[in-house]
């Protein structure tokens, strides 16, 4: 048995059409064909199945193999092979024949060349298949992908771009974004000299990889991206223009903005209290033990040594509460599991009449790192800070656990409860703000007498880095 | 003229003085109060000033004396490493600040410096100080100008946020659509030209526009 072939015969002659499907199985071919001569019964078949070959007469009482071409594109069946078999048509036909999309021609008297011609014509047809299946799909990741993607020249004009690369600047389309810009580095960048900046670093390594740079948006905001490209060069070996994708990390930037705001506001509120608690109470207890071998007689000196070791004691107080809240400092390389667990201990430390527990649920991700971990071990710090200050509880209980693709946090005490009566205040605005950066929840429960419960939730994606606190609008 | 609110402190301080032959102690203050009450009548060329005092500030109470009698030195004492505190004592007429961790000779000392007509400042470090009251100055009546923007009913949401509660909190607690607390939020955000609540509540804290218990 030979290769099986479908092939459609555009011919009116049955005997001719018997004659090339003897052809064709003495090529070694295994022929299912079928013929027609009329462009409805050609359209039929086509519609009616998948064809490797379509060999056309040239001139037919009903059709021509002209009208028969015209109609295979019109089907969109752009990857057929079409070969007209005819006598013997001139070279004018033949060649406009060839323009309008026929592979080849073979003239009736003379078929020795069909075989191999089928052969070629089937293979490159894979090939065009293949090419242009390539080019659909490139088309559709440029059409359709949410990065950013751009050629542009080195002295910045864009080449091409896409629609998300239009879309991330605010304009309506990539021809209205290819059409304003003629100059990148003016009317794109905030800060126009990091473009020198970005082609430094392209020439340097051919590439450059995770630029981050505020751009104008059309309508006059900003967008932060990052842009990851290589280097085009000219025949002369210069640079001549750049290629690559860009990605929107506007949500990104302004979360970290937040929260480098909160660190700063909160480092500030740190040192205020080491001025104005701890140094004073030092500087108390210095001045009066400088002073007390001149002090003279009559002066209560058991009772001022009191005051120096009051003074002390609340310094020390002080202290220990400052290095608390500074400690999480150096924790971002560390996992969150292990933040946690130190600030427990350390609570344990020096909460005095409270249990404190931490208890990991299975599941819970061990290895989540890096600074958006870091504000979640805040806000467990910041909330068990609350318990020791202000709720006289007996017992704490942090609950590390994960559903659903969320990391949850609980910590809950049986102390006098969060009330109208008590008030957490700055610490509890700056958990709130935290969370908020995070795109998470946090609610806090207090019953009086009862206790209080605080709950955070944050996505995990946004803990591991791959998501921004930007909240998904799905 | 010795103010100082730590009695043990004044007492040893006064019994040093007494005992250098150039130095009496005329008077002694542990307050603002008691300090104007001694100052009716009382020819003092020197004064050691506390600048915290539990009724108010030195800062008041050295303008006082140098209006009544304008050769009055007064060296200042503070526990504060706040500069623009130093500035406000310097601005008001003090001579010369010593940090209260210095001992009691070096107090001696620069007194003594100050009677003889010394000054303890450098010229350059007058007018830094004097400089930086300037700017500090300015800064105080921006911030007055931002809080006199804040209306009653903001005033109300700032206050519930020191007191720790969340957006929805504060609308249900002041009987308002969680989008009218935002849109206070914000406009507090934008009259005090800060970017986060939390800063918001610092400043407003600061500036003793809420109470923080």
């Amino acid at each position: 048995m030979g290769m099986q072939l479908r092939v459609l015969l555009v011919e009116d002659s049955e005997d001719d059409a018997l004659l090339l499907a003897r052809m064709l199985r003495r090529g070694g071919y295994d022929p299912a064909w079928e013929r027609v001569d009329t462009p409805a019964a050609m359209e039929a078949a086509l519609d009616g199945g998948s064809w490797d070959l379509i060999i056309s007469d040239h001139s037919m009482p009903a059709f021509s193999s002209l009208a028969a071409l015209g109609l295979l594109r019109r089907k969109g069946l752009v990857d057929v092979p079409f070969i007209i078999v005819s006598g013997r048509i001139g070279e004018d036909a033949a060649v406009s024949a060839m323009k309008a999309g026929a592979q080849d021609y073979l003239m009736k008297d003379n078929l020795a060349r069909l075989n191999s011609a089928i052969e070629r014509e089937l293979r490159d047809a894979e090939v065009r298949r293949e090419r242009r299946q390539a080019e659909e799909k490139y088309r559709s990741i440029f059409e359709n992908a949410v990065e950013g993607i751009f050629q542009t020249t080195v002295d910045g004009w864009f080449l091409t771009a896409n629609p998300a690369m239009a879309r991330m600047l605010g304009y309506e389309s990539p021809e209205e974004l290819l059409g304003d810009i003629s100059d990148i580095r003016d009317q794109l960048y905030v800060e126009p000299e990091r473009r020198e900046e970005f082609y430094q670093r392209a020439l340097r390594d051919g590439f450059v990889s995770g630029f981050e740079v505020q751009m104008h948006r059309k309508d006059g905001d900003t967008v932060w991206v990052s842009a990851n490209a290589r280097a085009i060069y000219d025949a002369g070996g210069g640079i001549s223009g750049y290629e690559g994708t860009v990605e929107n990390i506007t949500e990104r930037k302004r979360a970290e903005e937040a929260l480098r705001q909160i660190r700063e506001t909160e480092r500030k509120r740190i040192a205020r209290e080491l001025h104005d608690v701890v140094l004073q109470d030092l500087t108390y207890a210095l001045q009066s033990m400088q002073v007390l071998r001149r002090m003279p007689e009559g002066v209560d000196r058991a009772g001022e040594t009191e005051n120096q070791v009051e003074a002390l004691k609340r310094a020390v107080g002080g202290l220990r509460d400052a290095i608390y809240d500074l400690r999480l400092e150096s924790a971002r390389e560390r996992p969150l599991v292990r933040a946690v667990e130190s600030i427990v201990e350390l609570n344990r430390q020096i909460g005095e009449g409270c249990q404190f527990e931490l208890i990991v649920e299975d599941g819970f991700p061990a290895t989540i790192s890096g600074p958006a971990g870091v504000e979640v071990a805040r806000v467990v710090q910041e909330a068990l800070a609350n318990v020791r200050r202000h709720s006289d509880a007996r017992h704490a209980v942090v609950t590390l656990g994960m559903v659903n693709g969320e990391v949850l946090v609980e910590i809950e005490d049986d102390g006098r409860g969060f009330g109208p009566e008590t008030s957490y205040g700055m610490g509890l605005t700056g958990m709130r703000e935290r969370v908020l950066a995070l795109g998470g929840e946090l609610e806090v429960e207090g019953k009086e007498g009862v206790g209080t419960r605080v709950f955070l939730r944050v996505r995990l994606g946004v803990l591991t880095g791959g998501e921004t606190g930007e909240r998904s609008n799905t | 003229m010795l103010v100082e609110d730590h009695a043990s402190f004044r007492q040893t301080l006064a019994f040093v003085f007494d005992q250098q032959p150039e130095f009496e102690v005329v008077a002694q203050a542990a307050t603002l109060a008691e300090a104007r009450q001694a100052m009716d009548g009382l020819e003092a060329d020197l004064g050691v000033i506390d600048l915290t005092l539990p009724d108010g500030e030195g800062t008041e109470l050295i303008e006082e004396l140098c209006e009544a009698n304008p050769d009055f030195a007064a060296l200042v004492l503070t526990a504060s490493l706040d500069r623009t505190e130093h500035a406000r004592a310097v601005e008001a007429g003090a001579a010369g600040i010593l940090h209260k961790s210095a001992d009691v000779d070096a107090i001696l000392d620069a007194t003594r410096r100050l009677g003889e007509g010394e000054t303890l400042l450098s010229e350059e470090e007058l007018i830094t100080l004097l400089r930086l009251a300037g700017q500090n100055r300015e800064e105080a009546v921006e911030a007055r100008a931002s809080i006199e923007q804040i209306t009653p009913r903001e005033k109300e949401v700032l206050q519930k946020l020191a007191e720790g509660l969340s957006n929805k909190e504060i609308a249900a607690r002041l009987h308002m659509s969680v989008d009218t607390e935002r849109t206070h939020m914000m406009n507090i955000l934008n009259k005090l030209g800060v970017h986060s609540r939390l800063q918001a509540l610092v400043f407003a804290a600061r500036h003793g526009l809420v109470e923080i218990r």
